[in-house]
């Protein structure tokens, strides 16, 4: 039993980890340019302190950068030292980790577009009104620092950034974190392995509130959350559930709740959170019928939350080897690089911090020197510059879509490899390498059709049958490969056959 | 004992190809003209109004090109809304001679439904 404990939360949080490495580098490295670039006054008025748009402003800026809800705390804390009021914070906060370009593009796929946008509407709503309501109740006496942290230009000042990250990684932010991951693995040693699956179907009226109490201290980065989502909407799961997901799974972690907490003491934190829930779920109540994807044959079930359960089944005798392998199935390449970096940017921040403990790195930072300037050099303003970086992350998120989803010849070559592997798995019978490659097929589908909606600024209804139906038979032949139903698979397998064969040639000789 | 097995409920009626479906929206009907009166006629209605929602699905499960399917899903379309214009307690012949018509029309795409395009 000790065993499934540890190695449960051991894995659990490890997985979590490696997902959100690229994200928290992300977050660090924002809260650094917002505290070396643009400086507290700066800041303040980039998201419109003190104006009615100032909620507005937190949210687009929120949408628009690419951090998950364990990233976004060290930009939280570096908004709450240039002075921004906690509603402003708190929007920001709860709206970055929702969705990304990346995501959104993804989650445009998955069911009706407008319900989409709807949720992503509805999270602007919420952070708006628990925003406003939390800043009548709460008025805070502006205090915003004397020093504003702002290093002049120059080669400095591009070293500041660096060091303003690796000291922040070494921080405050690292124990939230770990909070935030300690709280899902937590989650998956005490729900039984797939628990989850039938918890949210449409016809329990229960399944948003099951859905909120799950959600709290799950964490989900945007694209994991958006997949959830699509599980949710291809079984026609509960829909107000679905959203209770995105906004507190995608949105919130217990590593958040312990920083607001810390910040805004135990009252604050119960009244936020109160006005959170009844905004959350009285809109998912809200649009649970008018949502709910008509169009679909309802699954009694849904395998999105088995990654929040407990991770080994009964009988699991190498927990080492296990872990080993479901950790290999569900983590990129780019995670594991990244989770590398951040743990030599922790390092260097400790290093740092122990040997430097007279701040005399951090004094030679801000002393302004002489820089020598030519006739046409012009000296761009902190501020310029750092909305420059800003918007170029942006803009790279947005090239990134290109890179994320590749052009349809060269998806079909790669779902060629997935098909053959998924499909050879299933007629010898390996269940989990078949298993494995599914996913993978499945996921192949849907970057065909973003892949294609992003060059063609246009995907057709015939098209999205044709990715939709090879998705629902690699559903069905993932459910007869865990019930060993020889016959059907075989059956399946030739029809999946067809099925992509009809969509290859769809996508490649019939797209106009 | 509780059945722990998970379902993807797949309805009985439902066509398993194209020119299924086409066969069932001809015979349905027929059927449904016959056997106005009798107790399960509700019930038949109502599957042959989810067989029609489900012509552009199954013709995409098909041979049929992105042209013709845009043609079959047109014409679904065309052919939903006479079906539920249809009173069966009175009935409007006009509206039954739409409704095969459209079937006719719908016929025409059952052999390239299943002829191999590409690939041999």
């Amino acid at each position: 039993m000790i065993h499934y404990i540890l190695w449960g939360f051991a894995l659990r949080f490890v997985q979590c980890l490696l997902e959100a490495a690229p994200f928290i580098l992300a977050g660090l490295f924002i809260a650094a340019i917002f505290q070396r670039f643009f400086g507290a006054a700066e800041t303040r008025r980039l998201f419109g302190e003190g104006t009615r748009a100032a909620l507005f402003r937190a949210w687009v800026i929120g949408m628009l950068l690419p951090v998950c809800s364990l990233g976004v705390i060290p930009v939280a804390r570096q908004l709450k030292k240039a002075g921004l009021a906690g509603g402003t914070i708190i929007a920001f906060a709860m709206s970055a980790p929702l969705f990304n370009p990346l995501s959104l593009l993804y989650g445009l796929t998955l069911s009706e577009p407008v319900t989409i946008l709807a949720f992503a509407l509805f999270s602007l709503l919420i952070v708006t009104l628990v925003g406003t309501i939390w800043d009548r109740l709460f008025p805070e006496k502006p205090e915003y620092p004397t020093d504003d942290q702002v290093i002049p230009y120059g080669m400095k000042r591009m070293l500041s950034v660096g060091v303003s990250a690796i000291k922040e990684a070494s921080g405050s932010s690292l124990i939230y974190i770990m909070i935030g991951l300690a709280g899902v693995a937590l989650l998956g040693v005490v729900l039984p392995q797939s628990s989850l699956q039938r918890s949210v179907n449409y016809d329990n009226p229960y399944a948003p509130l099951l859905m909120t109490g799950i959600a709290i201290p799950v964490y989900a980065t945007p694209m994991l959350a958006m997949s959830q989502l699509g599980s949710m909407f291809q079984h026609a799961n509960s829909v107000g559930a679905a959203f209770i997901l995105l906004v507190l799974g995608a949105g919130v972690n217990l590593g958040l709740v312990a920083w607001i907490v810390r910040n805004y003491n135990w009252k604050k934190t119960i009244v936020w959170f109160s006005l959170l829930l009844l905004a959350i779920v009285g809109l998912a109540y809200g649009v649970e019928k008018p949502l709910f994807p008509s169009h679909i044959e309802p699954a009694d079930h849904t395998h999105a939350f088995d990654i929040y359960c407990q991770p080994f089944s009964a009988g699991t005798t190498n927990f080492y080897k296990t872990a080993k392998e479901k950790l290999g199935h569900v983590v990129d390449p780019y995670e594991i690089y990244s989770a590398g970096i951040l743990g030599c940017v922790i390092l260097a921040g400790y290093i740092l911090r122990f040997s430097d403990r007279n701040s005399r790195i951090e004094n030679w930072l801000k002393k302004a020197e002489p820089v020598r300037t030519g006739k046409y050099d012009i000296v761009l303003p902190g501020p310029v510059l750092g909305v420059l970086i800003l918007a170029g992350l942006i803009v790279a998120s947005g090239v990134g879509c290109f890179s994320y989803y590749p052009s349809p010849e060269v998806i079909c070559e790669e779902m060629t490899i997935a098909k053959t592997e998924a499909l050879s798995g299933a007629l010898s019978g390996n269940k989990s390498h078949s298993k494995y490659w599914i996913e993978i097929y499945d996921d192949w589908t849907r970057k065909l059709e973003v892949g294609v909606y992003l060059r063609n600024l246009n995907l057709s209804e015939y098209h999205h049958w044709k990715a939709q139906l090879l998705r629902e038979k690699l559903e069905l032949l993932a459910h007869e490969i865990e019930d060993e139903e020889h016959e059907e698979v075989r059956q399946l397998v030739s029809d999946i056959h067809h099925t992509h064969r009809r969509m290859v040639d769809a996508y490649l000789r019939d797209l106009n | 004992m509780e059945d722990h097995h998970l379902e993807h409920h797949i309805p009985e009626h439902k066509p398993k190809s194209y020119a299924a479906t086409v066969k069932e929206l001809d015979t349905r009907m027929r059927w449904l003209l016959n056997h106005r009166q009798e107790q399960d006629a509700r019930e038949k209605q109502q599957e042959l109004g989810e067989i029609i929602a489900w012509i552009p699905e199954l013709a995409a499960d098909s041979e049929l090109k992105h042209k013709d399917w845009d043609e079959v899903n047109l014409y679904a379309k065309e052919l939903m809304t006479v079906f539920q214009q249809i009173d069966f307690a009175d009935i409007d012949s006009s509206l039954v001679g739409r409704y095969f018509l459209l079937v006719v029309k719908l016929k025409q795409f059952t052999a390239p439904s299943e002829m191999k395009r590409f690939n041999g």
